[in-house]
């Protein structure tokens, strides 16, 4: 009963996404909700299931070891205990029950509307809840159980109270939450009724965090109700109640310490069974499988001459989900390589696997060489040292990609120590105006919540620069800004690889970026490189289907309204990524052939039938 | 002819700055109006208070003749079938919880509420019938802005707001999207209000533009005219920021951009929402004292408006 | 941070007036009156007529209220029904052993819940599976069933430790230690599962976010990517939750006096709650809330300290 109110995480639970498809149940599910099920039979059934009257006492049989007449043994005046715990299961659960209902009927009916209206209402019951949260709870509930006489179901429905402010604060972030959500603003535009739209959207989006919370406030009312009974706050002897058992067996300890066992045992269980079906919802979260350690073939890396950074045959996957499949490419000093294509293609995967940042539970197969070092299968100590001076990593998240805790000019030069600076505070502020930051030593004091995206864009720059690095790997880092911004981080970019020769890999699904920044292209397709060349090659004569189409989707300006062409389907899900051409299905030029056999990238382009360089001509004229 | 939308002086406030600035734009029957701008223009504001989303704080909102800028629910209601949107996230604009059909039945009248009309809305914005049982996670990004189109014109609106639609899907799919919207309004008719960053995908379906910075129009006009040749300073910026799918032509732009000598974002002081001057000026390569002080009004230069006191000099001038 | 400091304590008074409100109501709900439930079945009605008038009882409620208030204000909470001593002294008297408990467990359950919630974090595996289900379990644990078992195992059987008793720190700190070792097991297991709990998810939502990959890209070593980023920006959640730890911690300790007979203030609260004796209960209620509030205070400061979001700006 040390529990106060057991307080689920709203923001949490929401964003879990709703499970439709039909998934193996959680062991933890079905395991709770066994133990619940039976206990509440064994409750209901209790008059006919229990082999002894829960009262009847036989003195002669006091304090026995479980055995054939008596399953769970004998009390001190020799009752049976499985029987007594069958008829204390109902005043149990009938005591959670009530603290339940009450919790729910107050909290849930108030909080939504709070959540829905906001306002004044939701200030002042936002308040009360507060308030409600911090009363010491247990105390109160002696108070009550001293004014009204001992029945613990006062003690529950004053429970029921508290926990109420729970399920308020849950029910109006969920509201609040939902209300939010643009499928909510369409319902509103859709002429629904806000009434209709509580129920129809807004209350079906939040069942599942409600649940959670129920299960977890009912295995802390149990507890609380068997500490209360414990105590001797609850029904008088000789009525069987769960608390009150081990206080007898308690009693006993010398002559009986088996007692303890059945009469602790049974609230634990429960107790447990709540808080596992509590768990159960909270992370339905599908786990990752476990990562197959595969013999790992590794070619012979083939290091183009001149490059700084080369991936051979890279591979990336996830279990048994290859997301990244053989892709080989080379970053030289002073140029910019560009990574292209569409979402779910593993542009971002391979730039994390080059900078060797890929989650714990990826599998990294082939070769990542810089400067002559295997990167690929290194251990975590022997990237740490090559990460910042060797790679350095920016992301496409600006503000996100900087600790919130820490000022601008502390994220500085933590890196900055740990590569040597003497006088990091200095070079922290000469970085900071390195990147164009007009106002260095005020950007140096300020967190990054003060910061617009563009300014922390350049921040994260200049964090990168701290190792002096040779490689810049970019990932989508002006996706996420303005587009006047984004012309002047990519001028950044361009300027800091003119002054230090560094090699940038850029990642992006925008054209109009990679004819800005990029020197050579790569175009990545469902996992694979399909194209690669210099930016001029691909964008003027494309040779592979795909980025034909890709660029021909595009609109032109002073094009006016004609029909743009398209791509009919989408993307593939690795899951269904074949051996063979994995763009053939939407290609307009595929033959039976491309259905038969894996591709090789062969010069230059993954593909059977390349697009005749003939066409390249049209492709100029057409610009 | 009297314009279908007609939004006069609208501002819109929030706490304690101003999302809207004294915006007034309209729309036609069947015609298409681009909003663009960049982060904080306000361009999704003005489309939100449309749909009465937000509550205008000042000027006027006229649908078909009717002033709606303060509508009751009830008047709301009657307009839903009016006046429809299309949001920027297909994934969280759809309810996960509902059918395809139940989503898109939601928003119909009840006498259309048939599954065969349902299913017909489906096939015409490209998607099997039977999509309508199946929940919205079960379709790629591009398919479920598909439904959220159809739950949009279903009523057959006279006119749809379309925030940021294509900015969250796919680059293949980016162009299927845009045909259909305008396929669909060369059948229907529709007039569409589309709100968006992407300059070549609005200059692509808009008959006409509106710029705006820090939630005031700096440029409106027909959209061949203004991409052809922005006048002020700011449109002028834009466009040259905007990075075009060819190097060679790239690099001229850069070096033009670089010229022209527009302020960094970064480098230029924040302006006070309440001065009275140019929200552009800080950074405007161009500005006079004049520009700090005195807000420019809108002035008619040919086919277009222009709020800039430069434009209005040289006029003078001239 | 004294303006925090400042709101916080004037917002604290409704919270205050609240508990008092309520502490009064309750009397005021008994069905029939207090007097008759207090002096049980066999009294007379001259008895009850008697205690009601020394109670005030025969008052309109309002007025009740009022000169309740006015003697609360003035720090005069009545004398205890069960003993007539001054309920002030009372609870001083049995605070010192309530509050070593308290604050004990709660800062022991901190560093070991954090620690244990950072290691499962960060480990993975099979570590992470074993302290995610030991502190499942723990959970589920009545605290006042696991105090019997830890007397039965430590000093029934092994018999290294004392059952029961109370040494005050100043008399023999070895002897108050020795005493307190049982008590506070029991109190922190549990407290201990439920911050490594929410250390752990605090831990993981953190170590998902972009800047942790930043730090590393730019070659931060593990140790400070997990102790002093990440954990810092995971401790503003579990600050708030120590909090609530607090009042937990409290209601514990009301069963663990009784289990192990030390004196204190939780002992004292079951005796007045068996006995009925109301000015006690409302006593300790008051007493509580006002270490509650010192508590939240303490978070609340800790809190501002470490988000940057509360400090600037």
């Amino acid at each position: 009963m040390t529990h106060s109110v057991a307080a689920a995480d709203p923001a949490k639970m929401l964003a879990a996404p709703p499970a439709h498809r039909f998934r193996r149940p959680d062991t933890r599910l079905v395991l709770g909700l066994g133990w619940i099920v039976l206990l509440l039979l064994g409750a209901l059934l209790a008059p006919v299931v229990a082999p002894h009257d829960p009262l009847a006492s036989d003195i002669g049989a006091s304090l026995q070891g479980p055995s054939g007449t008596y399953w769970l043994g004998t009390d001190n005046l020799g009752r049976d205990v499985f029987s007594r715990l069958l008829h204390g299961a109902g005043s149990a659960i009938g005591g959670v029950l009530v603290a339940i209902a009450v919790g729910l009927a107050l909290g849930l009916t108030i909080g939504v509307v709070a959540g829905y209206v906001g306002g004044w209402f939701d200030t002042l019951t936002s308040r009360i809840a507060d308030l409600i949260l911090a009363l010491p709870g247990i105390l109160l509930l002696l108070l009550v159980l001293a004014v009204l006489g001992r029945d613990l179901t006062y003690a529950m429905i004053a429970y029921g109270f508290l926990v109420s402010a729970a399920f308020f604060r849950l029910a109006r972030a969920g509201a609040a939450e939902v209300r939010h959500e643009l499928f909510v603003d369409a319902a509103t535009v859709a002429g629904v009724s806000p009434a209709w739209t509580l129920v129809r959207h807004v209350l079906p989006n939040m069942i599942r965090p409600i649940v959670v919370q129920a299960s977890l406030t009912a295995s802390t009312a149990l507890l609380l109700q068997a500490g209360l009974s414990f105590l001797g706050l609850g029904a008088p002897p000789p009525a069987p109640q769960w608390g009150a058992m081990v206080q007898e067996a308690s009693q006993y300890l010398y002559q009986s310490p088996w007692l303890m066992v059945p009469t602790g045992g049974v609230i634990v269980l429960t107790a447990l069974a709540f808080n596992l079906v509590g768990d159960a919802l909270t992370d339905e979260r599908a786990r990752p499988v476990a990562v197959r350690d595969r013999e790992t073939v590794r070619p012979e890396p083939a290091v183009p001459e001149g490059s700084v950074l080369a991936a051979t045959d890279l591979r990336v996957s996830f279990g048994d989900l290859t997301v990244v499949d053989g892709v080989t490419l080379a970053a030289h000093p002073g140029r910019t390589l560009a990574l292209v294509g569409e979402s779910g293609c593993g542009k971002t995967l391979t730039a994390l696997a080059l900078a060797g940042l890929l989650p714990p539970d990826a599998h990294v197969d082939g070769s990542v060489v810089l400067d002559g070092r295997e990167l690929a299968g290194a251990s975590e100590k022997e990237l740490e040292s090559v990460r910042g001076n060797g790679i350095a990593y920016i992301s496409q998240e600006p503000i996100a990609s900087l600790d919130p805790s820490y000022s601008i000019g502390s994220q500085l030069r933590e890196p900055l120590k740990l590569h040597g600076s003497t006088a990091p505070r200095t070079e922290a502020v000469e970085l900071l105006r390195r990147v164009g930051i007009a106002d260095a030593e005020g950007v140096a004091r300020s967190f990054p919540h003060q910061l617009s995206g563009g300014m922390a864009q350049r921040v994260a720059i200049a964090i990168a620069l701290t190792g002096r690095p040779r490689v810049l790997i970019a990932d989508e880092p002006t996706t996420a800004l303005d587009v006047t911004v984004q012309a002047e981080i990519l001028d950044l970019l361009r300027e800091i690889q003119a002054q230090d020769g560094t090699a940038v890999v850029l990642v992006t699904h925008d054209w109009g970026v990679v004819a800005d920044v990029a020197d050579e292209v790569a175009v990545m397709y469902a996992g694979q490189v399909v194209e690669h060349g210099t930016v001029a090659e691909v964008i003027a004569a494309p040779r592979h289907p795909y980025t034909r189409d890709l660029l021909a989707a595009l609109p032109e300006p002073g094009q006016g309204r004609a029909p743009l062409p398209t791509i009919p389907g989408s993307v593939p899900p690795p899951a269904e990524w074949v051996p063979t051409c994995r763009y053939a299905n939407r290609c307009t030029d595929a033959t039976e052939e491309c259905l038969l056999h894996p591709v090789v990238l062969a010069d230059r382009v993954r593909c059977l039938h390349p697009v005749a360089q003939k066409e390249e001509s049209w492709q100029l004229s057409s610009r | 002819m009297a314009a279908l939308l007609e939004v006069t002086d609208l501002s819109v406030r929030f706490k304690r700055t101003l999302g809207v600035d004294g915006v007034s734009l309209d729309v036609a029957a069947g015609e298409t109006v681009g909003l663009v701008g960049e982060s904080g223009s306000g361009k999704s504001t003005i489309g939100r208070a449309v749909l009465g989303l937000v509550p205008p704080s000042e000027g006027s909102i006229r649908f078909a003749g009717q002033e709606i800028g303060h509508a009751s629910r009830r008047t709301r209601r009657a307009l839903a079938h009016e006046l429809q949107v299309v949001f920027q996230d297909p994934h969280s604009s759809l309810d996960p919880r509902m059918t395809v059909g139940a989503t898109v039945r939601e928003g119909l009248p009840p006498d259309r509420r048939t599954d065969e009309h349902v299913a017909a809305l489906l096939q015409s914005v490209g998607l099997p019938a039977d999509a309508r049982h199946r929940y919205p996670h079960q379709f790629s990004g591009g398919q479920r802005q598909r439904i959220a189109i159809a739950r949009a014109i279903g009523p057959d609106p006279k006119l749809v707001v379309c925030d940021e639609p294509i900015s969250a899907l796919d680059l293949s799919t980016q162009a299927a999207i845009l045909n259909l919207f305008a396929e669909l309004q060369d059948r229907t008719g529709v007039a569409l209000l589309f709100v968006a960053h992407d300059l070549v995908a609005v200059e692509h379906l808009s008959d006409r533009i509106v710029v705006l910075y820090r939630g005031r129009v700096m440029e409106a006009g027909p959209a061949a005219e203004i991409c052809a040749g922005p006048l002020h300073p700011y449109t002028q910026a834009l466009w040259a920021a905007a990075p075009v799918v060819d190097p060679e032509e790239q690099r001229r732009r850069r070096t033009a951009r670089a010229a022209a000598g527009v302020v960094s974002a970064s480098a230029a002081p924040p302006t006070a929402q309440s001065s009275n001057g140019c929200p552009f000026a800080p950074r405007c390569p161009v500005a006079e004292p004049v520009c700090h002080t005195v807000r420019p009004a809108e002035e008619q230069v040919g086919h277009r408006r222009v709020a800039c006191h430069l434009l209005a000099a040289d006029r003078r001038a001239a | 941070m004294l303006r925090l400091i400042g709101r916080r304590l004037v917002e604290s008074v409704p919270l205050m007036i609240v508990v008092c409100a309520i502490t009064f109501l309750l009397v005021q709900l008994i069905p029939g009156s207090p007097a008759a439930t207090i002096l049980g079945n066999q009294a007379t009605p001259e008895a009850i007529a008697r205690l009601e008038q020394e109670m005030g009882l025969d008052r309109p409620p309002l007025e009740q209220l009022f000169v309740w208030f006015g003697q609360v204000l003035t720090g005069d909470l009545g004398n205890s029904l069960l003993t007539g001593s001054d309920v002030n002294e009372v609870v001083a008297s049995r605070m010192p052993i309530t509050m070593s408990l308290a604050i004990i467990a709660c800062l022991l359950s901190a560093v070991l819940g954090i620690w244990v919630g950072v290691v499962a974090a960060t480990r993975g595996g099979l570590l992470d599976r074993i302290l995610t289900t030991g502190s499942g379990v723990g959970l589920a644990l009545p605290t006042f069933w696991l105090a019997v078992v830890l007397v039965l195992v430590f000093s029934i059987w092994l018999r290294w430790l004392p059952a029961t008793g109370y040494t005050p720190f100043l008399t023999d700190p070895v002897a108050w230690l020795v005493h307190l070792v049982l008590p506070l097991t029991a109190l922190c297991l549990i407290q201990v599962a439920a911050v490594a709990r929410q250390t752990r998810v605090a831990m993981r939502d953190e170590l998902d976010r972009p800047y942790i990959r930043s730090l590393r890209a730019v070659g931060v070593p593990r140790r400070s990517v997990v102790w002093k980023h990440a954990l810092r920006n995971a401790a503003i959640p579990v600050c708030t939750t120590l909090g609530l730890q607090f009042i937990g911690v409290l209601g514990g300790a009301v069963v663990i006096e009784q289990v192990f007979a030390l004196g204190g203030v939780g002992a004292l609260t079951v005796e007045a709650a068996s006995a009925h004796d109301i000015p006690t209960i409302q006593g300790v209620v008051i007493y509580s809330t006002a270490a509650v509030i010192a508590v939240n205070l303490v978070v609340d400061i800790l809190t501002y300290a470490l988000s940057p979001k509360a400090r600037v700006s």
